[in-house]
């Protein structure tokens, strides 16, 4: 990842473990269609 | 300027939760559940026609506008009588694709989408994508309680959000 960012220094964010990167998913989609039948 | 290493409760967008708390909660969840179905269930293109028809007990019209407010609050996004996104989900291509067990392959709006679908479903998936460095292709698990062992090393950019933006994935 540095040397991405190295290479897209102007870019606005931050890096992040995929470990963190699944609690945001969870976050915003945890359990919206878990057992319910489609 | 140094790279920045940020956890979750660092990089949580409030504005984007509480669009999502708020339709969550509101009358348009079974809408947008609905779409969300059509999205998991087949990877055909989601009609509007057919989210009016799955609610024959709503007026037409009343679907269009709860529909409308999916996509005025970047919920969905709708164009030409179809249903193009619903976050996660994507019906164009996109660099990220989670494999649904017995479903197949759908495409997925950024990596943060694509790590969302195990828990939203409470399944495992697979998840593909490409280093946005060195293209190198990356391929990860994860089930609904957190990712699998594979992804050890892998780090994901989280950018300032902006429309059409993609999060990327970096493996190292």
């Amino acid at each position: 990842m540095r040397a991405w960012w190295e290479a897209n220094p102007t870019l606005e964010g931050a890096g992040t473990p995929v470990s963190e990167a699944f609690k945001l998913g969870e976050r915003v989609f945890g359990g919206l269609l878990r057992g319910q039948e489609p | 300027m140094t790279l920045q290493i940020k956890t979750a409760l660092e990089l949580v967008d409030p504005e984007l939760e509480a669009r999502w708390t708020t339709r969550r909660a509101a009358r348009e969840t079974e809408i947008l559940q609905a779409i969300l179905r059509a999205f998991v269930e087949r990877p055909d293109q989601v009609l509007v026609d057919e989210i009016i028809r799955a609610f024959p007990e709503r007026a037409p019209d009343d679907v269009r506008a709860a529909l409308t407010r999916l996509d005025d609050d970047d919920l969905i996004q709708t164009r030409g009588g179809r249903v193009d996104l619903a976050y996660p989900f994507s019906a164009t291509p996109t660099p990220f694709v989670v494999h649904l067990s017995g479903r197949g392959d759908r495409y997925v709006c950024c990596a943060i989408d694509a790590l969302g679908v195990a828990p939203m479903l409470g399944e495992s998936v697979r998840i593909r994508s490409r280093c946005h460095h060195c293209g190198e292709p990356i391929e990860l698990s994860a089930d609904p309680f957190g990712p699998g062992p594979d992804t050890e090393g892998v780090m994901v950019w989280a950018g300032k959000r902006c429309e059409g933006e993609q999060r990327a994935w970096t493996s190292t």
